[in-house]
């Protein structure tokens, strides 16, 4: 068992949890009917696998600042396909399961009931499903570079993966990303299409996917590297296919 | 008899254990010294475990042979 307490919501690079009371990813498959003349029942077989995450929060907004829930969802929905969402279960912690989606927001809605809290309420379409993860960073860096702490998958992957990051930045110029790989947790290789360069801005994300068929080693790893300023928070997280 | 094993080995060590290899992506050693994609390494630089490592994920490979050894093929062209 589980309970949800401290969890994080990352959105864009910003911290949502204070400003959310519940979100829902949901997988689903195509269910494509198969059943031909000669079947008793009916026979289904599955298709493409879509997956969406829904987020219920209380309204806010921050005319200075803008980074409330209302200027985060309201530019996620103007803004575009990939607005990338990483959330954990419980405080992040490396090693610990992640939930990353990335893909378009689809639904922003407002409800505004007499006597109520106004809510502010959103739906995430996954372009390419919804990845259960893990955290593989989630500290302040000073500049320099630093090699996040070993995540042990207990085997190698041979599907690729995607890696998603996000960054508070305090003063950074240039803050590159990247995941690198290893057989046995002390040789190791960056892992080719698994980085994230060049944010700077303030609460800068992106991702970056790791081609399918690729092998993925067993440990896995994040590599910072901050130039221009200190104390930046960076969070990443991969999932494999 | 006896001299066959000692034949395989020493021709597995000089396929396994060539002078150089090149980066093929990135790669930071167990003793965290970093070397790009593209570099060169001497043999004798990586640990045999690193090197295990490396080859198994294709993160290193095998460097060609310099113009020296390559002088029989390339001949003809220079001639």
């Amino acid at each position: 068992m589980a309970v949800a307490k401290q969890t994080s919501f990352l959105c864009n690079g910003y911290e949502l949890a204070g400003f959310l009371k519940s979100f829902t990813p949901e997988a689903e498959t195509e269910s494509l009917d198969a059943t031909v003349l000669s079947d008793q029942y009916k026979a289904f077989q599955p298709g493409f696998k879509t997956g969406k995450l829904t987020a219920e929060g209380l309204f806010s907004y921050d005319n200075t600042n803008l980074d409330d829930i209302h200027n985060i969802f309201a530019a996620a929905f103007d803004g575009g396909a990939a607005n990338v969402i990483t959330a954990s279960f419980g405080p992040i912690v490396v090693g610990e399961p992640a939930l990353m989606l990335t893909g378009p927001q689809v639904k922003y809605d407002i409800p505004v009931v007499n006597g109520q809290l106004i809510m502010a309420n959103a739906e995430f379409q996954a372009s390419e499903g919804i990845g259960f993860g893990y955290w593989l960073a989630n500290a302040q860096l000073n500049a320099g570079s630093t090699n996040g702490t070993t995540v042990d998958n207990a085997v190698a992957t041979s599907n690729g993966g995607v890696f998603h990051a996000h960054l508070h930045n305090n003063g950074a110029s240039d803050v590159d990303l990247k995941v690198q790989h290893s057989p046995n947790g002390s040789a190791w290789a960056d892992l080719t299409g698994a980085a994230v360069n060049n944010l700077s801005a303030v609460h800068a994300s992106g991702y970056a996917v790791v081609a399918a068929g690729a092998t993925v080693d067993r440990y896995t790893r994040q590599v910072s590297v901050v130039t221009g300023g200190n104390t930046t928070l960076v969070s990443g997280a991969f999932v494999r296919r | 008899m006896a001299n066959k094993p000692k034949k395989q080995t020493a021709s597995q060590a000089t396929k396994t254990d060539p002078a150089e290899y090149v980066a093929v992506v990135g790669i930071n050693t167990s003793d965290e010294t970093r070397y790009e994609a593209g570099a060169v390494i001497a043999g004798a630089d990586l640990l045999p475990d690193d090197k295990e490592a490396f080859l198994e994920m294709g993160a290193i490979a095998v460097h060609e042979p310099k113009k020296e050894d390559k002088d029989n093929v390339e001949d003809p062209d220079a001639e």
